[in-house]
């Protein structure tokens, strides 16, 4: 039975997990047009170009994604023949891009984020789940000094 | 400096091949090279057995032995009586036993007999009751067990599970989440063999209740009524360490008649 179970359990991940990677690529696409106004930087100051920083806040933005069943096996098999982990890749894409638009939502009102950071930690040991966090920080120019 | 937003999603993080055709792919490669391992350890366990002498396996089965007489479950009754009588018949055909067999009742509803290493068959209860008394279907059961210590095939069966846990051992320590495709992989390649094992002990079984009895009629009956009891749907037949009931009885009629 433990076959028919782990069978079971690699078609509904791959069924689910695939809709589920569908569905957030295609809410991520949305978010990110939304967001796209907002000069986002890894560097730190270089954008002010002298400009006067009337406020400043640190932002951040965290998201949990896990593995599907499928694509946890898939990545265990390529851990053992090497090469590129595929079933990882969309993981951290997805993570990394939803906690990008999540820091975006809390810069309303600011005129950039400087310094942008991005962290993955993982959770639950050998789940296949992973945190991704995005933190830097929001500027607000003065008023008088131009654009 | 101006900033000029870009539109469109960034996608080139993003896999565009197909990650069910690379399943398939590392599937395959995975099952060739585990069948490989399974294969090449699997002989030299075979050879391991083949060498085994009877007085290694007498002192192997002691082990076992003391598990099931620790149970309590082995008993003296008018039953075990007819076993022992149907195992002198067939035993008068060997002429040179490898080993001194002996045969012992269980009272447990278990439907099952089992060859333990060192010639001991322990017959259960439960199988004794369905056979009801027919010495030729228990002679065929017993006659099957025989032909198991005759290929060796329990120790064979020990060597296997000895190499399927070391087989796993790097699965659960180094990959974990491979772990189940490999079970599965490895389970199907030890329930193979062990239909083969079966099918091998019945073609022996036939042969001795022909001898034995004048006939085939104990065996085709014994395997009717466990064929009934069980009642596996044949699309599991994968999935037991016997074949299905119907394919044995057409085998041991293709053989004999």
């Amino acid at each position: 039975m433990e076959f028919l179970l782990i069978l079971f359990l690699i078609f509904l991940g791959f069924f689910a997990g695939s809709l589920n990677e569908k569905i957030h690529y295609r809410k991520i696409a949305e978010e990110e047009m939304k967001g796209r106004c907002l000069p986002l930087v890894s560097f730190q100051k270089e954008i002010l170009y002298g400009k006067r920083v009337e406020e400043a806040k640190l932002l951040s933005g965290s998201v949990v994604v896990s593995l599907d069943y499928f694509k946890r096996i898939l990545a265990g098999i390529n851990n053992i023949f090497g090469g590129r982990v595929s079933a990882y890749e969309t993981l951290l894409d997805r993570g990394r891009r939803e906690a990008v638009i999540r820091l975006k939502r809390d810069a309303a009102g600011f005129d950039a984020v400087i310094n942008l950071r991005i962290d993955t930690a993982i959770l639950g040991g050998k789940v296949g789940c992973i945190e991704v966090l995005a933190h830097g920080t929001a500027v607000k120019y003065a008023s008088n000094a131009g654009g | 400096m101006r900033y000029i937003p870009r539109s469109g999603p960034d996608e080139i993080n993003r896999p565009t091949h197909s990650l069910l055709f690379e399943f398939i792919k590392l599937l395959f490669l995975l099952v060739l090279t585990i069948a490989l391992i399974y294969s090449a350890m699997g002989y030299a366990v075979d050879i391991m057995a083949a060498k085994m002498s009877p007085d290694t396996e007498v002192r192997l089965g002691k082990f076992f032995n003391s598990w099931y007489d620790k149970d309590n479950i082995l008993v003296d009754s008018p039953e075990s009586e007819v076993l022992i009588s149907v195992l002198n018949d067939l035993l008068r055909i060997i002429p040179e036993p490898r080993l001194d067999y002996s045969i012992l009742f269980a009272d447990n509803n278990s439907v099952n007999a089992i060859a333990l290493p060192g010639g001991r068959i322990i017959f259960y209860k439960g199988l004794y009751d369905l056979l009801k008394d027919d010495r030729e279907s228990l002679g065929f059961v017993i006659a099957h067990e025989i032909g198991h210590f005759e290929n060796r095939d329990h120790l064979r069966g020990l060597g296997r599970g000895a190499l399927v846990l070391a087989l796993m051992l790097p699965f659960y320590g180094g990959s974990p989440a491979s772990a189940g495709p490999a079970s599965i992989i490895i389970d199907q390649l030890q329930l193979k063999y062990s239909r083969d094992q079966e099918r091998r002990a019945d073609k022996f079984a036939a042969g001795m209740i022909e001898e034995a009895f004048g006939g085939s009629g104990g065996a085709l009956r014994a395997l009717k009524i466990l064929g009934e009891e069980r009642k596996d749907p044949a699309v599991f037949s994968y999935l037991t360490t016997h074949p299905p009931a119907e394919e044995r009885m057409t085998n041991i009629k293709n053989n004999i008649f």
